[in-house]
C-alpha cells in the first residue's frame, strides 16, 4: 500500500492562520471573539466571481488555490472537499425567495445554483479545467475525515496528489438555533466558522505521514485510541501532542496532556481540518523523524474520529 | 477483490419495492401527476402517500421529527438490506447520497416565518443537515464502522455506490449499503423553474421537441459485498458491481458541455474499470432528463463511445420524474432489475429523433438476454459518473 504525505496546508479562520508558516505558533484570539480573519479576497478570487460568491466559496477559492501554489502542483489527480453544512448564505437566499415569490413569477436562480453542497468542490474544478475525480462528503462533524479518507484511497489507487478541502460557514440563524435550542453555553459561544486546504500525495522522502483515519462509536473513541497506537506501537504519553476537538460534544475531562484546538478556532463541522493542520505543522516544524501527534475530534453522540500523523 | 450486489430496494412515484417499480416499467406506466402547489398546479413524480402514513408504515411516531427523505431512505434500505444481520467480523458501512436532507422541514419553518411571521417552528432546523438525515436512517440499520454521506446533486447515489465498491475492492470494507435518497420539496422545485428547465407538460427524454424536466422523489439502495461477507451472509448474488467511474466535464456550473466531455470521460474509464468493450454493454439506462442540454451531450457522448455499436438505451426518468441524488441509485437498482429480468425498459413520450444523432432510445418493454448494464448519472458542477453491472 502506498503512504500518504500532507504537501501544503492552508487555513482561513478566525485566527490569524493564512498564509502562516507554523500555525503552531499562533497567538491566541481575543477572548470570545469569533471573527474571522479573512485575506483580502481580490488577490484571489476574479472580480466577477467576488460580487456573487459566498464567504463559503470565496474563502475555499483562496485557500486551495494557495494550496495548490505552494505544493507547485498545477492540476490534481482529485478534488475532495468535506462540508458540514454546505452554502448556508445561499440555500437560505434562495428560501426566501422561493417562499416570498408569487405563482408564476420569476426567481433569480444564482443563490440556487450556488446552494448545492459540492459547488465548492466543482467551481474549484471549473476555474482549473480540471475534469478529475471530483467529490464532496457531508457528514456533519465528520465531513473532513470522511473527505481525507477518500483521498487516501484515490492515493492508494495510484493518484499522485490530491486537492484535499475542509469548509464550512456561519450563519445568523445558527446563532438563533442554538440560542433557542439552549445548546450548552461552551457550544453556544463557540459557533465558528473556517476553510483548511491541504495538498496530500503518494510517497515522499520526507515530511509529515497521515498514518491512519479512523472513524469510531464516540463510547469507545478512548479504546480505540489506545488500540490504535498500539497496533503501531506507539504510546500516547510519547506524542509530540495530542489535539482534541469538540463538535456536537460537550467538553471532557481527559487523563492524558493534550490541546484543545476547538477552544482556539470555536465550532464548526469541519473544524477538524484546522486540528489537522496545527498537528502537521506541530510536526513539521518541531518534530523529529519518527515523533507523531494525534487528532482526537469528540464529533458527536454517535461517532467521532482519530487521526494519526507521523514525521518521516 | 469482486464486488457482488445481494440486495436492492427501491421507492419511486411507481409505488414501494422492487415488484411494484418492475409492475409499471414493464407496462409503461408513469408516476408523474399533476400536483397542487401553492403556486398552482405541477407535473411530478410524487409517492403518493402522506408523511402520516409514511410514518405508521415505517412504526415511528406520528409527532416524531422524521423528514420525508429520511422515511424514503428507509423504506428502500431496509429492502435492500433484507434478512442480513450485523456481525462483528464484518466490517460493514451505509454511504447515502442526498442533496435535500431535511429541507422539507426546514422550509416548513421559513414558510410559516416569512408568510405568517410564526417563529415558533424552529426545532424543524435541527434536521436540517444531510449527515443528520443519514444518521437518523443508520439508527434502525445500525451500521458502527462507516456511516457517511455524498453530496454531489444529481450523481449523489451513483457516487456513493462507486465509492463502496472502490472501499471494498481496496479491502477497507467487507459489506456497504449504498445508494441515495431525495423527497420532494418546494425548493428544487423552484430551483429547476428558476432555471427555466422544468416542463409544464410530461418530460420527453431525447426527443428532438423536449423542453426540460419533471422532478421526482424516491430512494434506491444496493448490498453490496465481498467474498468474505457473502460467506457469512449467505445472500444470493443477484449481479456483480464491475465498473465505475467520475470524471469532471469543468465545462459551467449546471450545464454540461454540447460533447459531454464528463460523460464520455466517465464512460469510458468505467468501461476501463470493468474490462468491457462498448459493444458488451446490453443496456445502457440513460441520466436522459429532457432538458435540452443534459439530452443534447449525453447522446453526443454516446455516439463517441458507443461508435458503430447499436446499444439499447432508454432513459426512465419519465415513469419516475428527476430524483436528483436518488436518480442514480434507483436506476441502479432498474439496471439490476433489468439483468435479472432479462429486458429492457421503454424510454415514454418519445416522438421526435434528435437531430444531432442517429440514435433512438428503446420504445417498448422489450425480452433479451441482459449480460451487462450500464447507468449514468450526472450533476450541476460537472460532476459525471458512470456504472456498471454484469450478471452474477
Amino acid at each position: 500500500m502506498r503512504r500518504v504525505f500532507i504537501k501544503s496546508a492552508v487555513s482561513i479562520s478566525v485566527l490569524d492562520s493564512f498564509l502562516q508558516e507554523d500555525l503552531s505558533q499562533l497567538s491566541e484570539s481575543p477572548n470570545g471573539a469569533w471573527t474571522l480573519k479573512e485575506p483580502n479576497y481580490r488577490d484571489y478570487v476574479a472580480p466577477a466571481m467576488l460580487r456573487r460568491a459566498s464567504k463559503m466559496m470565496k474563502m475555499s477559492l483562496a485557500s486551495s488555490q494557495t494550496a495548490l501554489e505552494q505544493s507547485g502542483i498545477q492540476s490534481p489527480d482529485s478534488i475532495i472537499v468535506g462540508t458540514g453544512l454546505g452554502g448556508m448564505t445561499d440555500t437560505v437566499k434562495f428560501l426566501e425567495g422561493s417562499i416570498r415569490a408569487e405563482e408564476g413569477s420569476l426567481i433569480a436562480p444564482g443563490a440556487f445554483i450556488q446552494s448545492g453542497h459540492n459547488s465548492v468542490s466543482g467551481q474549484i474544478a471549473l476555474l482549473l479545467k480540471n475534469q478529475q475525480y471530483n467529490m464532496t462528503h457531508v457528514q456533519k462533524g465528520l465531513s473532513f475525515e470522511y473527505a481525507l479518507l477518500d483521498a487516501m484511497l484515490r492515493v492508494k489507487e495510484g493518484d499522485d496528489a490530491v486537492l484535499l478541502g475542509a469548509v464550512d460557514e456561519k450563519i445568523g440563524v445558527l446563532d438563533q438555533l442554538a440560542e433557542r435550542m439552549t445548546w450548552p453555553e461552551d457550544m453556544r459561544r463557540q459557533l465558528s466558522e473556517g476553510c483548511s486546504f491541504f495538498v496530500v500525495e503518494g510517497e515522499a522522502a520526507t515530511g509529515v505521514e497521515i498514518v491512519e483515519v479512523k472513524i469510531s462509536k464516540t463510547e469507545d473513541l478512548l479504546s480505540n485510541l489506545d488500540r490504535l497506537l498500539e497496533s503501531h506501537s506507539l504510546n500516547l504519553t510519547d506524542s509530540v501532542q495530542n489535539f482534541v476537538g469538540y463538535s456536537e460534544l460537550p467538553k471532557a475531562d481527559l487523563p492524558f496532556a493534550h490541546q484543545v484546538y476547538t477552544d482556539r478556532v470555536g465550532r464548526y463541522f469541519s473544524s477538524s481540518a484546522f486540528g489537522f493542520h496545527l498537528a502537521s505543522d506541530t510536526l513539521k516544524h518541531q518534530g523529529k523523524p519518527g515523533d507523531f501527534a494525534t487528532v482526537i475530534h469528540f464529533s458527536d453522540l454517535q461517532f467521532s474520529s482519530i487521526m494519526l500523523l507521523r514525521r518521516v | 477483490m469482486n464486488v457482488y450486489v445481494t440486495g436492492i430496494g427501491v421507492v419511486s412515484a411507481l409505488g414501494i419495492g422492487v415488484a411494484a417499480n418492475q409492475d409499471a416499467l414493464a407496462s409503461g406506466r408513469t408516476g408523474i401527476v399533476s400536483c397542487e402547489t401553492r403556486k398552482g398546479p405541477k407535473l411530478k413524480g410524487c409517492l403518493s402517500l402522506s408523511d402520516e402514513v409514511l410514518k405508521s408504515r415505517l412504526g415511528l411516531e406520528l409527532s416524531a421529527q422524521v423528514p420525508r427523505t429520511a422515511m424514503l431512505a428507509m423504506l428502500a434500505a431496509e429492502e435492500a438490506l433484507g434478512d442480513t444481520v450485523m456481525h462483528t467480523d464484518i466490517r460493514s458501512g451505509f454511504i447515502n447520497g442526498t442533496t435535500t436532507g431535511g429541507m422539507d422541514l426546514s422550509e416548513a419553518y421559513f414558510s410559516a416565518l416569512y408568510l405568517e411571521e410564526d417563529d415558533s417552528e424552529m426545532v424543524k432546523l435541527l434536521t436540517h443537515d444531510l449527515g443528520t438525515v443519514t444518521q437518523l436512517v443508520n439508527q434502525r440499520l445500525g451500521f458502527t464502522n462507516y456511516v457517511n454521506t455524498l453530496s454531489t446533486a444529481c450523481s449523489s447515489a451513483a457516487n456513493a455506490i462507486m465509492l463502496g465498491a472502490r472501499m471494498i475492492k481496496a479491502g477497507m470494507i467487507d459489506r456497504v449499503l449504498v445508494g441515495g435518497v431525495d423527497a420532494l420539496t418546494d425548493f428544487t422545485v423552484d430551483g429547476f423553474g428558476s432555471l427555466m428547465i422544468y416542463d409544464s407538460e410530461h418530460c420527453r427524454p431525447f426527443d428532438e421537441e423536449r423542453v426540460g424536466l419533471n422532478l421526482g422523489e424516491g430512494a434506491g439502495f444496493l448490498l453490496i459485498e465481498n467474498d468474505k461477507s457473502l460467506a457469512q451472509s449467505q445472500n444470493k448474488v443477484l449481479a456483480r458491481c464491475a465498473g465505475w467511474a467520475n470524471a469532471n466535464d469543468a465545462y459551467h456550473q449546471t450545464g454540461t458541455s454540447p460533447e459531454g466531455n464528463g460523460a464520455a470521460l466517465a464512460m469510458i474509464e468505467a468501461l476501463k474499470v470493468a474490462q468491457l468493450t462498448p459493444s458488451a454493454i446490453d443496456y445502457l439506462n440513460a441520466h436522459g432528463t429532457a432538458t435540452k442540454n443534459n439530452d443534447n451531450s449525453e447522446l453526443s457522448a454516446i455516439d463517441r463511445v458507443f461508435e458503430g455499436v447499436d446499444v439499447d438505451f432508454s432513459s426512465t426518468k419519465a415513469n419516475t420524474g428527476h430524483t436528483l441524488a436518488a436518480a442514480g441509485g434507483i436506476e441502479a437498482v432498474y439496471g439490476i432489475m433489468s439483468i435479472l429480468t432479462g429486458a429492457v425498459f421503454p424510454n415514454l413520450n418519445w416522438k421526435n429523433k434528435m437531430l444531432s444523432s442517429d440514435r433512438k432510445p428503446v420504445l417498448t418493454y422489450t425480452k433479451k438476454e441482459i449480460n451487462a448494464v450500464m447507468s449514468n448519472s450526472f450533476g450541476f458542477g460537472g460532476n459525471s459518473t458512470s456504472l456498471i453491472f454484469t450478471k452474477a
